[in-house]
């Protein structure tokens, strides 16, 4: 799975790619375990670039949300748009998520 | 290579791999054998050219063949193409000890099939090293495939499982009868196991449950947890509304599905008495529903919280007509996020558009049959027969 990430003070941003579904899971898994082992405390994870979502990537959401909460620190998701948006808005992950400058 | 305890332990199952030495030089046959009980093998076998190499390979089955190139009768090369054309030894390891130093024949050697070569004379440390490479290999792929076989035996079960759960003909006749409620249902199952599930069951006289489910990715996990939530809703008590079966059966599921696992659910309840559909959404594509001689369609929303993921999450009940002449289309997103021939995202749009096409075809006597036979048609004329998920797709038609 192609993404870049970008570090700063106690943040970490990572950019995902177009496309993120069952295929991803791994390196989703790692992602999140390499932010988990690292000393920043907030993830952003920005949806700029994704513009698809399937079943499998709302549930890597889900477990972003509870390896974030289970070790103290903060996750929120970015620049989400289009259909990742609609499904984002069906699944009600604006009540489950802290999310941040949606287009 | 020299043979310890932690050696023999750490290759047992390699040790006992079966060795073909085809060479007509007794001696070099010889010092090959010595090499190869020292590392520890005790099935080795000799052939002194391929004539009699091939003969041996059928009786034997070996898993690594030590291959001379020049020898009379049958030489190297034409043993190697004769095994690669059997589709039983297509990926047998062949190493081939040859005196060619020339690049061109080197390459004839790896064009008849050969894995690996040597070069004589041999060096012992190679030659044990290059074997032990190519058998640790190809016993890690041998399990591998071993282990697919049985992934596949058990996800062919998972799915006949699930497609036996479904409602069987008599319960749709049931409701044509009893109820005046026309069923067609299609599920195809897509190659890599999904969680989708659907169902139907009288709750009274008046009324009948419907219901669609799917849960996120695919795979054994996905279709394991389906028929977990088949089970509890094969358990459960009458519940008043659809909103508090889905409080209900969120409250069951919680705690109960891993992490980033979760399930999409319509539920309702038709009433053919009062003409109304009573429903609850979690997460669910958007029911479609066409009135009675009307062109135009409505989408519900299928909005709400996924199922199993948040406690005590709130589920609202809803209630629209649904009376005679009306038609509910529930699905799955198989459908539409299905890839059309131009990889365009098919989406609900054009979905309506093969339902509404669909629709004009049935003419004046309905059949949901007939209407469910147009759209999956058109659908799998769009986008191609190969599922990434599981397709359902269910018409529930009012014909009095």
């Amino acid at each position: 799975m192609y993404y870049t990430k970008k570090d700063s003070e106690d943040k970490r941003e990572v950019f995902l790619p177009c496309k993120l579904t069952s295929s991803n899971r791994s390196d989703f898994i790692k992602i999140i375990d390499r932010f988990i082992e690292s000393d920043k405390k907030v993830l952003i994870l920005n949806f700029n670039d994704t513009e698809y979502i399937d079943s499998a990537g709302l549930g890597f959401m889900l477990i972003a949300y509870q390896e974030v909460l289970n070790n103290d620190k903060k996750l929120f998701l970015k620049n989400i748009k289009g259909n990742v948006l609609k499904s984002f808005d069906i699944m009600n992950f604006g009540n489950i998520f802290d999310i941040i400058d949606n287009q | 290579m020299l043979s310890s305890k932690k050696y023999f332990e750490k290759y047992s199952d390699i040790l006992l791999s079966k060795i073909l030495i085809i060479e007509d030089d007794r001696m070099q046959r010889l010092f090959l054998k010595a090499i190869f009980e020292k590392m520890g093998f005790c099935h080795i076998q000799e052939a002194v050219n391929g004539e009699e190499g091939w003969e041996k390979t059928l009786d034997l089955d070996p898993d690594l063949v030590i291959l001379d190139v020049n020898m009379p009768v049958m030489d190297g090369i034409e043993y190697c193409k004769k095994a690669r054309a059997h589709k039983d030894y297509n990926d047998m390891t062949i190493l081939v000890q040859t005196g060619i130093s020339d690049y061109k024949e080197k390459a004839k050697v790896f064009d008849a099939g050969a894995t690996d070569y040597v070069i004589k004379p041999v060096d012992p440390n190679e030659i044990s090293a290059r074997s032990m490479i190519h058998l640790r290999n190809s016993h890690n792929l041998k399990e591998l495939s071993e282990f697919n076989e049985r992934v596949k035996i058990e996800m062919a079960s998972a799915k006949s499982l699930i497609e036996d759960s479904l409602p069987k003909e008599n319960t749709i006749k049931k409701l044509k009868k009893e109820y005046n409620i026309d069923l067609a249902a299609s599920f195809e199952s897509s190659n890599e196991l999904g969680g989708d599930f659907w169902g139907c069951y009288p709750i009274s006289d008046s009324q009948v449950a419907i219901y669609t489910i799917d849960i996120s990715g695919h795979g054994l996990d996905s279709a394991l947890n389906a028929l977990r939530i088949h089970s509890l809703l094969l358990a459960s008590e009458r519940i008043l509304s659809p909103g508090d079966f889905l409080v209900w059966l969120n409250n069951k599921l919680e705690g109960l599905f891993p992490v980033g696992l979760y399930s999409t659910m319509f539920f309702g309840i038709i009433d053919v008495n009062k003409d109304t559909l009573t429903y609850a959404t979690s997460a669910t594509p958007s029911p479609i529903i066409f009135r009675k001689n009307k062109e135009t369609h409505e989408e519900i929303s299928g909005k709400g919280y996924p199922l199993g993921v948040l406690k005590n999450a709130t589920f609202a009940t809803e209630e629209i007509p649904f009376a005679a002449g009306d038609t509910l289309i529930l699905y799955s997103d198989a459908i539409t996020e299905a890839l059309d021939k131009k990889g365009n995202i098919f989406g609900i749009n054009n979905f309506v558009e093969i339902i509404k096409k669909g629709r004009s075809k049935t003419g004046k006597t309905f059949s949901s049959k007939k209407l469910l036979g147009c759209v999956l048609q058109s659908f799998h004329a769009e986008c191609g027969n190969k599922l990434a998920d599981d397709l359902t797709l269910n018409i529930y038609h009012r014909s009095k």
